[in-house]
């Protein structure tokens, strides 16, 4: 029976954040054993030890499937960090509406977001709440005369 | 006798603790804190074959619950 190999990546906890690094790890845990080690305590290399479950994985295919999830991981949670924000704002406008808030006149936005939303939200300059038949009303047409006076 | 040393800065304390009681059924575990390393000692599985076995999802499940934790 072949031995599997562990694989032993440096990592460091400067450029790559621990939450993607766990992330990450957790997305190879059907196929390795996986370890965190941060040694010695104090440095910012995070060492990660993959010991694959099965002994047909190469350690170099392992090794670079890793780097990219690792890549891909801390994209999405910058993006996330990035947009937290807007999405709780999003999320708050949605609750405050769902909720009933609004009709019971209670505010469970902040300030912040509170002057944010528009004062005349209700304005509707673009006549997008205006329904299809007013806006497409047709002019009633006059009828063309003939000359033998026939429609 | 598996001792496992656990990172505190990844594995915190709770979590270690949560896994040790899911699989405290498969072997006898104790537990040791020293300043930021969280030592598990794990003795007399219930099924010796399967020592490595266990030993190795354990820190395997360890992690899943980290990231649960984060």
């Amino acid at each position: 029976m072949k031995e599997t190999k562990t694989v032993e990546l440096k990592i460091s906890s400067d450029i790559f954040s621990k939450e993607a690094v766990i992330t990450t790890c957790c997305q190879f845990l059907n196929d390795t054993y996986a370890f965190l080690e941060k040694f010695p305590q104090k440095s910012n290399d995070i060492t990660v030890r993959l010991t694959p479950k099965e002994p047909g994985i190469s350690a170099t295919c392992l090794r670079d499937r890793f780097k990219k999830e690792l890549i891909n991981n801390t994209l999405r949670f910058n993006i996330a960090e990035r947009n937290k924000d807007i999405r709780e704002h999003i999320i708050k406008t949605a609750l405050f509406f769902s909720a009933g808030a609004g009709a019971a006149g209670k505010n469970i936005l902040d300030g912040k977001q509170d002057a944010s939303l528009d004062d005349n939200w209700e304005d509707d300059p673009l006549k997008i709440a205006l329904p299809w038949e007013e806006k497409h009303k047709t002019k009633p047409t006059k009828k063309r005369k003939t000359k033998n006076g026939k429609n | 006798m598996e001792k496992i040393s656990f990172c505190e800065y990844f594995y915190p304390l709770t979590v270690v603790k949560k896994a040790i009681k899911d699989y405290r059924g498969l072997a006898d575990f104790s537990i040791q804190k020293k300043k930021n390393t969280i030592i598990v000692t794990i003795d007399n599985f219930k099924k010796k074959e399967l020592s490595t076995l266990v030993n190795k999802e354990f820190l395997n499940y360890c992690l899943s619950l980290a990231a649960v934790e984060k």
